[in-house]
């Protein structure tokens, strides 16, 4: 123990990972249909910390302290609970959870807890909410913060989700090889929408929401890691997020400002990042499927190597664009793809091709529409319209960052090269 | 340089949904806190949760009540003892006690014995 009334830094997110390791390996040892009690506790466990270690200090394995308290208090609420309905207590459940896992059990165990929440049988958004929370470690207030929703929404999408789970007798287990495949791509779509939540951020002051960008990166590390579980499309979402997260630190100035790529900083990218994320895309590459998040990366990838915006292979993230509307019929990436027409073949063309777009109105209440319009009419030299167009989007932006760029837009400087993001 | 000591009250219901990071950071603050104080920290007790009991006198019997005590709003949970200049320097101690966040916190001066012993 350290000096009394002292605390030591405690490294990293420790009482982030501590929850989420604890409250799998009870749920894995107890039984899924205890996995409420498992959170219980281990809420109990850091709370018990959060007033204690600032008295006595951390003690010297946090972890360890904070696994035996919450599995403690595990053993009281099933005897105190045996002792009510007067049955005896499951010794058997008390000897398994009384083991230690092994470090490979823990991560393990994290493991299903993630496949757990990503079941087929919930909801896209209920999955994103339940993996924030289960294996995020994040409170149902973060949680709404995180993605924007009502406090009460996401309580009641948690508790629906767990009945729903609950009901189903959903195994705490990997999922059959047949369904594997499957439900990884699952899991790889929720991480896919936790850093696109954190990445994006269009509403509110902040315009990276870098707790989720973190997060998503950490659990899609931890999926990689399983030989069984890595795969092509997973490592292709790793660069992907690397080459975006290399460009996080560049997307706001220091006032907070959104800067776009045609503005930021290339010497400021993070390399360490991109080279990560270079390797990632060459495992990526081992194998022919070619999955959405491939092509996703190609593009940045493009963007990633390019000395600046002019100097950037444009034919190349034009072809990338082909395919993956091919793949996706995507109306956004349709969208997307104008632009790179634009700078790939001239401003004409890419703006016959919007005026061309079929379908394209369902996108008329999103700002990434009036945004493309704007940016097409500018570079054809339509100063008037690209005004117009960049006002009806400074109404509609979500973020105090980007309504300040759009509105620098409709003030002028509006002959300037393309920008894309 | 006077003792004072820093007496600690718990809102009650005020650790709900406080997510593990955000707990870590409080643990955090407080081991800076602590830090920045050095030797003018003297020491601290925490408080066990959940039990107590309070014992009142009157007309020469003695009253027992059993805690916690629900009537109240908030529970005394511990405290710490620092050594300051006067009120004023242990107030601007205490300003930054991560405590605040989660109670109120009492400062009284600790009474040193005067003249001979």
């Amino acid at each position: 123990m350290p000096q009394k009334g002292c605390v030591d830094d405690l490294v990293g997110h420790l009482f982030r990972q501590a929850s989420t390791e604890i409250t799998a390996e009870l749920t894995r040892q107890l039984g899924v249909q205890h996995l409420g009690l498992a959170e219980d506790v281990v809420q109990e466990a850091l709370l018990k910390a959060l007033r204690s270690w600032p008295f006595h200090g951390v003690p010297n394995n946090p972890k360890g302290w904070l696994r035996t308290v919450a599995k403690n208090a595990a053993f009281d609420r099933i005897r105190r609970s045996s002792r009510q309905m007067d049955f005896l207590p499951d010794l058997d459940v008390e000897a398994r959870a009384s083991e230690e896992l092994l470090p490979d059990e823990v991560a393990d165990s994290v493991l299903r807890m993630i496949f757990h929440c990503c079941n087929e049988n919930l909801a896209g958004p209920s999955r994103v909410a339940l993996t924030l929370g289960l294996v995020g470690g994040f409170s149902t207030g973060e949680i709404s913060r995180a993605l924007f929703a009502e406090r009460a929404t996401i309580q009641q999408r948690l508790v629906r989700a767990k009945r729903v789970l609950k009901e189903g007798e959903i195994p705490f287990d990997f999922p059959s090889p047949a369904n594997l495949a499957a439900r990884v791509d699952s899991v790889l779509d929720v991480i896919y929408l936790m850093f696109n939540a954190g990445y994006v951020a269009d509403q509110g002051r902040e315009l990276v929401r870098r707790d989720l960008v973190d997060e998503a990166m950490r659990l899609l590390s931890v999926l990689l890691e399983n030989p069984a579980i890595a795969s092509p499309s997973g490592e292709a979402l790793a660069a992907l997020m690397c080459f975006h997260a290399a460009r996080l630190t560049t997307r706001s100035d220091e006032a907070r400002r959104l800067q776009l790529l045609a503005d930021q900083d290339r010497g400021r990218w993070d390399q360490d990042l991109i080279r990560r994320g270079f390797r990632h895309l060459l495992a990526a590459m081992k194998s022919p499927a070619l999955s959405r998040f491939h092509l996703e990366a190609g593009i940045a990838s493009c963007h990633a190597a390019a000395p600046s915006t002019a100097a950037t292979d444009w034919p190349q993230i034009l072809k990338f664009y082909d395919q993956l509307l091919a793949l996706t019929s995507s109306p956004v990436v349709a969208l997307n793809r104008c632009v790179a027409i634009a700078m790939a073949r001239g401003p004409a063309a890419g703006f016959h091709e919007f005026q061309a777009l079929e379908g394209k109105e369902i996108l008329a209440p999103y700002l990434c529409y009036h945004v493309v319009r704007a940016e097409l009419l500018s570079l054809a030299g339509n100063a008037d319209e690209s005004r117009a167009a960049f006002r009806l989007a400074a109404s509609l932006a979500g973020s105090d960052p980007q309504r300040e760029y759009l509105r620098s837009r409709i003030d002028g400087h509006s002959d300037e090269a393309a920008r894309h993001d | 340089m006077a003792r004072y000591m820093l007496l600690l009250r718990d809102r009650i219901g005020e650790f709900d949904d406080v997510s593990p990071e955000e707990m870590q950071k409080v643990i955090q603050a407080y081991g800076a806190w602590c830090e920045k104080l050095g030797a003018q920290h003297l020491g601290g007790e925490k408080l066990c949760d959940g039990e107590g009991r309070l014992l009142r006198g009157a007309d020469g019997k003695m009253a027992v009540t059993d805690g916690p005590f629900a009537e109240a709003k908030e529970v005394f949970g511990g405290f710490f003892l620092v050594e300051a200049e006067g009120y004023d320097a242990a107030q601007s101690l205490a300003a930054d006690c991560p405590h605040l966040q989660f109670g109120s916190i009492e400062i009284r001066a600790v009474e040193e014995m005067e003249g001979p012993s």
